[in-house]
């Protein structure tokens, strides 16, 4: 069949062979120019949104209302930052009126403080706790044998399959009926079921930040992740503690936590992003003034009734709650990205 | 080694989680799928109809359509299996009693059914029902069961001299007996009080409280769409007439003369009552001139709900006018009415306060039916919404992602900077920045003085096109969602990419090395080579992307806010978004599980449908 | 097509900067293939032959040194340029491709007035599948079918566009061993049948040696001899070729040479003029010992295994340098199996001795 001396592939002379080569050469050039391009300019479509936030962020509302916009701020208007940072009320105690804090913010709903707090604790005590209960399930999930395990473990994987909606509703009746056993509850634990008296309140203890915090402690997701983690640490370790004398719980702190430390720094910074980016749910059963977090607080302000909207401020305040979630990236990008190519889900 | 130990320590590790989960997991998948089935009735007193009985004189058939069935009802006596007779609406009059006399001696309704004749009544703790015409009932009529008169439709109010400062009331006037009645409502516009059927909405007076003379009397104010609150005030002109108006300061007083049954306030030391003219109009009048001829009618105060006005009894109806039925129920001055509206669907209904209904609660599917209907909020719109979306977003994003993810893992140099830019959109809030955008394609300064036109129209006037409104007030339904897709492509973007990314450098080089000595040019390779041996990965991407585009709510909310409806545009609202307004402005709970459940199926329906494509077109 | 190599170095940078030190994988190779021929490059593992097949085939790059197809410098060629078929160890079938597809991938990558068309493309598909005898199977995707049928689908795709140059990186080690008789067989059929030049690497001497018309021995990137199976076999220019070819392997003993004799151990075994006075290796073949009661080397019998035409003699020498010895003889050769020793006279061609550091062969003549 073949007779390669009639190859079909020509017998290329030196000279033919150098043009060839070179053509490669320019060809593969050509190719990288036009590879770099296409992402040069996907690049700046991506970053432009941050460009126009931070340059929107520094101008006046006049500058920024300007029929053609201006590159960069002709005046920086840093006071749209401070006027959301400093609490208007200390600022006028310091005569900081017209300098550092304009006089407009008196105007300013979006109370920074507040609700930096209301997320930072919803964040801190929901992750805690859930990494608690986290860890102790995946434990008990990778070392110890019981009977049922298997089955138990994939009805949990079962509800992974179903989507969020669905539980949304019920919790919401669960948590906001009144006089429903949740609020009742939590109200009373606030209250400390009134050992103390009737006027004695635990600060933060309330329903409305136990319904932010308590039905979304269980992440199955997560008890699976870290339980593949345990699995991958040498059971013998277990058995030669166990023979040690060791507790369980000596055993999880001084060899498993410190072994999974990874996936479980993944964990903590995914779920801290989810307090910070929340909305819906808080929308739901935390909208008022002393419970708001800050995602909600920051759709809700800047809005003016009449549409004029002071975008410079509201870009600052954009700018400001976008900060945190980007210094968190550039520290622990690698545990983001580890955590988000395994699950898909957001924070 | 299955260790006894470790059984009840396993158990006690788990046990927060279990906890946790059964309440917030399983408990309410039941609970969801449970009252998606348990649907709400609502109960409206329907108006009654009037048909003359052919051969009859004086006897009237009393019928209503359900409106939402469109089927005619007809009230009749029905004898049950035990030999009692219940009022009962039946769809056809055939075989049932519903003819009904007025008797004149009784003050009430009569219905014979075979030999006995009932009258129609209420007692103090049931609702309308017949009763059988016997001496002991007869006895107890007009004390403790109350017969039934029918009353115009419009008619309805009563006056009383007991007001709760913690109701609102309307204002309003009865006029006249035995012709058609009207009520004069008080609303502010123009300065007018006008009249309407009170029915409608307008504004509700709050009485309060306050010294009058000697008696104490009551001041009248609500409060007006820019919450300022508005006294009812007497305004004496040059001429020396005195009119009412609402007005910013606290108004004059006004104290219930039972004598006259008339609102009388004090102006200028005279006594005026509150009155309505001959074309309607409430206004004060001097009490000299109450109760002559062509004086103004006095003006009645009633409760906003509940409470209604007395009855006109009526004997002689008209066909051509429709009538409800009820009980007047004379008390301590406060009357109250009790009337056999009926429920829709049939049945009778058993509230005291006709203007409200009442809602029960029933097993079926009439839930989902409700939704897709939509009855009272816009689950088709919203569905449509969703759909456009994720039609669109899923194959421009996956495109997309693939040729960055190609471009990325054809570079060394710079990759790691790269990767990290596109990761960006992730690491942000999803609200936020869409915030961003909105003000990015916001039509900036409609109100200002300069014609700025936003940043994107900005741009896009660098290639010559006109000025587009994407998301303010106004825009076009297309515009709107151009803005949207943008946005959702834009965050969509980084996870594609990564996932793509990672399973391109899974791909086994030799296959490349292969192409490569196959003399496969470099698009070939790409469609050929690269994107079939991602497939896989690219199946996770489209699968996962349909699923979270039906989910979309949060970016639809970043760009417009809570209230999802361009204003003078389209309504932009998605499936997700409508299930929560089930929960916050409908609070029909069974409502929402239905959407939710409806939700949940279509994605279930979809995935199914990606994976069978799938299975075809994915190699592993 | 014939395929020429001069002075080709492949250098990989080191990955580990804390281990540092390059990896010199292909050390300043010359030769020449002879058009038409099936070549091995026999050698163990990471002695350079797969890193000079790939170089050959353009997918590595050579840091210094010309390849030539014929009488073209291909050095700087893209492996697109080459028209070189190449049989991946493990197969690279495109998985989602049918047979067929996979056959007629290469085809639809030609140009210009080698374009072919629909129908020519599948008749050429279909005499290469025959080729391979796969034709069978032509609807099947990779997945389907056994490693063997695997490897036959890759050498069709390989052959269909007719290439200059075929080149097998490990045929036959994926195969199980019935496999790799037959494929090896086959291999050979097709080359005889086709006439392109053939380069396959392995590190299988016996595969080596049953089908190759040359066999180029490699280690550690530094060629070792060029030859026929046959003349490397009787005429090794080293130890290292010596004891990698042949099975059962060459018998090494430590010996050395003292006025024209060699003696093994305490036996003077043989006598070999020209050779100075040194302490040598000395290679014998296991064909190469004839029981003899008068035999100058004296084993201590071990075993004899029993093989029918011949018969394995397991014995011991205290100069051997392996464990055992084993040599091969004709089964007509009674011996006994009780005796303690086993007396053997040696047949010289089959002797070899070489240099105790250098391990060069030394020749020597025999008297």
């Amino acid at each position: 069949m073949e007779n390669n001396s009639n190859s079909s592939l020509k017998v290329m002379k030196e000279k033919d062979i150098r043009k060839v080569a070179s053509t490669q050469k320019v060809a593969k050039v050509f190719g990288q120019i036009l590879v770099y391009t296409f992402l040069g300019i996907m690049a700046l479509i991506v970053l432009f949104p941050f460009y126009f936030m931070i340059i929107s962020s520094l101008k006046s509302l006049e500058e920024y209302r300007l029929a053609v916009p201006t590159l960069i701020p002709q005046s920086w208007k840093f006071q749209n930052y401070t006027d959301i940072l400093i609490p208007f009320e200390m600022a006028e105690a310091n005569g900081w009126v017209g300098t550092l804090v304009s006089p407009e913010a008196a105007t300013n709903d979006f109370d920074l403080f507040t609700l930096f707090r209301n997320t930072m604790f919803v964040g801190i005590v929901s992750t805690i706790l859930s990494l608690v209960i986290t860890v102790l399930s995946a434990f008990a999930f990778a070392r110890l044998n019981f009977k049922g395990k298997n089955a138990l473990f994939a009805a949990l994987l079962g509800t992974m399959m179903i989507p969020g909606e669905l539980f949304t509703i019920t919790n919401y009746a669960t948590v906001m009926t009144k006089g429903g056993w949740f609020p009742t509850f939590f109200n009373g634990l606030g209250n400390m079921f009134g050992l103390f008296g009737p006027d004695f309140r635990i600060p933060f203890v309330d329903s409305s930040f136990a319904a932010l915090i308590v039905p979304f402690l269980v992440s199955v997701f997560y008890i699976y992740l870290l339980r593949q983690n345990f699995l991958q640490i040498p059971n013998e370790l277990y058995l030669a503690a166990k023979v040690d004398g060791t507790s369980d719980i000596k055993y999880l702190c001084k060899v498993m936590i410190p072994l999974a430390l990874p996936t479980i720094i993944s964990i903590t910074i995914l779920k801290m992003m989810g307090a910070w980016n929340s909305y819906m749910w808080p929308r739901l059963v935390a909208n008022d003034d002393a419970h708001r977090l800050i995602t909600n607080g920051l759709r809700n302000a800047f809005n003016d009734v009449s549409g004029n909207t002071d975008y410079p401020r509201q870009m600052a305040a954009v700018a400001l709650v976008s900060l945190p979630l980007f210094l968190v990236f550039i520290f622990f990008r690698k545990y983001i990205m580890k955590g988000v190519s395994r699950s898909g889900i957001k924070g | 080694m299955v260790d006894s130990k470790h059984q009840w320590k396993a158990w006690l590790y788990l046990f927060p989680a279990i906890i946790l989960l059964l309440i917030f997991t399983l408990w309410p998948i039941i609970n969801t799928v449970a009252t998606a089935f348990i649907y709400n009735v609502e109960y409206k007193p329907v108006t009654i109809q009037v048909e003359v009985v052919e051969n009859a004189e004086e006897e009237y058939l009393f019928t209503y359509v359900d409106p939402e069935e469109g089927v005619k009802y007809y009230m009749s006596a029905v004898v049950e299996e035990d030999g009692s007779v219940d009022l009962e609406y039946v769809s056809t009059p055939d075989g049932a009693n519903g003819n009904f006399k007025y008797d004149n001696d009784l003050t009430a309704w009569t219905v014979t059914v075979g030999e006995k004749q009932y009258f129609i009544g209420a007692t103090d703790d049931s609702d309308a029902s017949l009763f059988e015409i016997n001496d002991e009932n007869v006895e107890k009529l007009g004390s403790s069961i109350y017969p039934a008169s029918l009353f115009s439709e419009s008619a309805n109010k009563h006056a009383t001299s007991k007001l709760d400062p913690n109701k609102g009331y309307n204002f309003g006037i009865f006029k006249g007996v035995s012709e058609a009645v009207r009520y004069v409502i008080a609303s502010s516009e123009e300065g007018y009080l006008n009249t309407t059927d009170f029915l409608n909405d307008s504004a509700m007076l709050w009485p309060e409280k306050c010294k009058v003379g000697e008696n104490n009397g009551f001041k009248f104010y609500y409060e007006d769409e820019d919450y300022n609150w508005l006294y009812l005030n007497t305004v004496v002109n040059d001429e020396g007439e005195v009119s009412i108006e609402y007005t910013v300061d606290q108004g004059v007083g006004f104290y219930y003369n039972s004598t006259h049954k008339a609102w009388i306030c004090l102006v200028n030391e005279a006594e005026y009552y509150l009155g309505l003219d001959g074309i309607n109009r409430i206004g004060v009048y001097a009490l000299a001139d109450i109760g002559a001829e062509n004086a103004p009618t006095p003006a009645v105060m009633y409760m906003h709900r509940g409470e209604a006005s007395a009855a006109v009894e009526m004997t002689n109806l008209s066909e051509d006018d429709a009538y409800r039925i009820g009980a007047h129920r004379a008390a301590d001055g406060t009357q109250t009415y009790i009337t056999t509206g009926a429920a829709v669907g049939g049945g009778m209904m058993l509230t005291e306060d006709f203007v409200n209904g009442e809602s029960f609660s029933k097993f079926g599917m009439n839930n989902f039916i409700y939704v897709l209907t939509s009855r009272g909020r816009d689950f088709i719109v919203c569905l449509k919404n969703t759909l456009i979306l994720t039609i669109i977003t899923v194959p421009i994003s996956t495109i997309l992602a693939l040729l960055i993810a190609v471009g990325l893992h054809s570079i060394k140099p710079l990759q790691k900077l790269l990767q990290t830019i596109f990761f960006l959109p992730y690491v942000t809030n999803s609200i936020a920045i869409g915030m961003v955008f909105a003000a990015m394609f916001n039509i900036v300064g409609i109100n200002s003085t300069q014609e700025s036109v936003g940043i994107i129209n900005n741009i896009l006037g660098v290639f010559g096109v006109e000025r587009i409104n994407w998301i303010n007030y106004g825009a076009e339904t297309w515009a709107s969602f151009t803005a949207l897709i943008v946005y959702i492509v834009w965050n969509a973007l980084p996870f594609k990419i990564l996932i793509l990314l990672g399973g391109l450098q899974s791909i086994n080089k030799q296959y490349y090395d292969a192409a490569k000595i196959d003399s496969t040019p470099k698009w070939r390779v790409l469609t050929r080579i690269t994107v079939p041996l991602l497939s896989p990965m690219l199946t996770y991407t489209v699968i996962t992307s349909f699923i979270g585009g039906f989910k979309e709510y949060s970016s639809v909310v970043g760009i417009f806010g809570e209230d999802k409806a361009v204003a003078g545009g389209a309504n932009m609202n998605t499936i997700v978004g409508h299930i929560q307004n089930h929960l916050t402005i409908t609070r029909d709970y069974g409502l929402a599980g239905a959407a939710a459940l409806m939700l949940f199926v279509i994605i279930f329906i979809v995935t199914m449908i990606n994976l069978r494509i799938s299975k075809k077109s994915t190699h592993y | 097509m014939k395929v020429e190599l001069q002075n080709l170095t492949k250098i990989f940078p080191s990955r580990n900067k804390k281990s540092g030190g390059e990896v010199t994988a292909v050390n300043d190779f010359t030769f020449t293939i002879p058009d038409g021929m099936l070549v091995g490059l026999l050698g163990p593992s990471g002695c350079g032959k797969s890193t000079t097949l790939y170089m050959i085939s353009g997918l590595q790059k050579p840091s210094s040194g010309k390849i030539f197809f014929g009488d073209e410098d291909v050095t700087e060629l893209s492996p697109e340029n080459r028209g070189v078929g190449l049989v991946f160890q493990n197969y690279a079938l495109y998985p989602h491709l049918t047979v067929k597809q996979n056959i007629m991938f290469p085809l639809q990558n030609l140009r210009g007035t080698d374009k072919l068309s629909k129908q020519e493309m599948q008749e050429r598909a279909l005499e290469a599948a025959k080729l391979v005898q796969i034709d069978e199977l032509m609807d099947r995707k990779p997945s389907e079918l056994s490693g063997g049928q695997q490897q036959r689908v890759a050498i069709a795709r390989a052959l269909v566009k007719m290439p200059r140059v075929l080149l097998l990186d490990e045929p036959l080690s994926n195969l199980d061993a019935r496999l790799r008789l037959q494929t090896r067989e086959e291999i050979r059929r097709i080359q005889k049948e086709t006439g392109i030049t053939t380069v396959f690497v392995t590190h299988d001497q016996e595969e080596a040696m049953s089908i190759s018309d040359m066999i180029v021995v490699m280690k550690l990137g530094v060629l070792q001899q060029i030859g026929k199976p046959q003349d490397i076999y009787d005429d090794p220019t080293n130890l290292f070729v010596a004891k990698f070819l042949g099975t059962p392997p060459i018998n090494v003993f430590n010996g050395k040479v003292e006025n024209g004799t060699l003696y093994i151990g305490n036996d003077a075994v043989l006598e070999v003029g020209g050779v100075d006075d040194q302490p040598v290796w000395v290679g014998i073949r296991p064909e190469g010992f004839t029981p003899d009661d008068n035999g100058a080397l004296v084993c201590k019998l071990n075993n004899v295994e029993v093989m029918g035409r011949d018969v394995s003699v397991v014995s011991t020498h205290e100069a051997s340098a392996n464990p055992i010895v084993r040599s091969i003889v004709n089964a007509d050769n009674k011996i006994d199996v009780t005796a303690e020793n086993i007396k053997y006279s040696l047949k010289p061609h089959k002797v070899f001795i070489f240099n105790k550091e250098t391990e060069e062969r030394i020749y020597f003549e025999v008297k």
